[in-house]
């Protein structure tokens, strides 16, 4: 977030509060441009550096409720099948969330509760991405969708076979995919829509593409499984963790670590697409002018 | 048709300050110090208030050099009608007072 905020360019007297400001606003939906720049403009009149930003803070949590709500309510929408897929593997990961609980009682303890809401809150921010992303017909929007979900699929793919119980002869070739497959979507989306927000849209379709494709195929793996295989160290690590019995401990493991992909894969996916697109754009744009 | 429901106390406290001078344009932070709101509170009323057409808002003309023009706000008619409706309600509403901190906000 540090850097994010000393990467905007400042203007002559701006502070970090101004600067946070600005980044928080920064393309707020048509709209709403008047509301962003009526505070950041409000913001030159208040002084004193915690006051600031208070001031800046709250702002931006203003500015992230307006971009939520146009996402939600937005009715100029494209990609219904898409959505709808979405839709039905956040549905579907919920499901399987709060299943979990009902076949493996021991997994009910008081951490389960703190993680089922962060898996909530977690839902929540792919519907919204999703709902956001989704907005608009226009051909930009059609191919960051494309090139977002073919990356997603690979970066899923990747991944599962790096968690999954298959041959591990070949490791390095799926995690290379998963992490090349965004920043391709984001280059070919950038160079094609020639612009870099193209890009990081297509990036950021791939890893919630792949995040919940990861999600539903590797905890109906392990609910099936029963969080199998046991190998030596999840046996040691069992042993030392003090849980009730070997099938909990496993599959509370590996929920554990579906949780924290979901996090990870959207992530990781808008950081390495978002270095690519604005090269790729910006090779585009030198092009056409030659 | 709008739907016409109970204002927040938080709400009532933004009309009664506006109620108070209701011709008066009014910038954003000096309301928010005024009724002892912290922006995150404040912009989210004020934008709701302007989406039901009871807020109208304006560019500050003549910002001295090195400010941008602020944006200044006060009650439309159906504002001022509204916050007349509950009146009763804004003067019980509790009023906080914050410590203002405003540079050159004439």
């Amino acid at each position: 977030m540090r850097s994010a905020i000393r990467s905007i360019p400042a203007e002559a007297g701006q502070d970090r509060a101004a600067r946070a400001l600005a980044l928080a606003v920064r393309g707020l939906p048509g709209e709403r441009a008047d509301w962003g720049a009526a505070m950041s403009a409000e913001l030159a009149g208040v002084r004193g550096a915690r006051a600031r930003w208070s001031f800046s803070l709250g702002c931006a949590r203003t500015a992230a409720g307006m971009r939520v709500r146009a996402a939600v309510l937005a009715r100029d929408r494209g990609a219904t099948g898409l959505r709808a897929s979405v839709m039905a593997a956040i549905a579907a990961s919920v499901a399987l969330a709060l299943y979990g609980p009902l076949r493996y009682p021991g997994l009910r303890t008081g951490a389960s509760g703190l993680a089922f809401a962060a898996f909530l809150a977690i839902m929540l921010a792919y519907g919204v991405a999703a709902l956001s992303l989704s907005r608009g017909n226009a051909p930009a929007a059609t191919i960051a969708r494309r090139c977002g979900v073919a990356g997603g699929l690979a970066v899923g793919g990747g991944w599962l076979l790096i968690f999954l119980p298959v041959s591990k002869a070949f490791f390095f070739v799926p995690l290379a995919v998963a992490l090349v497959a965004p920043i391709v979507a984001a280059a070919l989306a950038g160079h094609i829509g020639r612009d870099a927000g193209v890009g990081r849209a297509a990036a950021l379709w791939s890893g919630l593409v792949g995040g919940l494709l990861v999600f539903v195929a590797y905890v109906t793996v392990t609910y099936t499984g029963d969080g199998r295989p046991y190998d030596a160290q999840t046996v040691r690590d069992f042993h030392a963790s003090g849980a009730r019995d070997l099938v909990t401990y496993a599959v509370s493991d590996d929920l554990g670590g579906a949780l924290t992909m979901l996090v990870i894969i959207p992530v990781v996916a808008l950081a390495l697409g978002s270095l690519t697109s604005a090269p790729a754009s910006a090779t585009r744009h030198a092009q056409r002018r030659r | 048709m709008k739907r016409s429901r109970r204002p927040s106390s938080q709400t009532l406290r933004v009309l009664g300050a506006l109620m108070a001078d209701p011709l008066e344009w009014r910038y954003g932070y000096e309301l928010g110090v005024e009724v002892g709101l912290k922006s995150g509170s404040l912009y989210p009323i004020l934008v709701r208030l302007a989406d039901r057409e009871l807020l109208e808002a304006t560019w500050e003309t003549g910002a001295p050099a090195g400010r941008p023009p602020r944006h200044l706000y006060r009650l439309t008619s159906s504002g001022r009608e509204y916050a007349s409706e509950h009146a009763s309600e804004t003067a019980s509403a509790p009023l906080r007072r914050g410590l203002p901190q405003l540079r050159g906000a004439g």
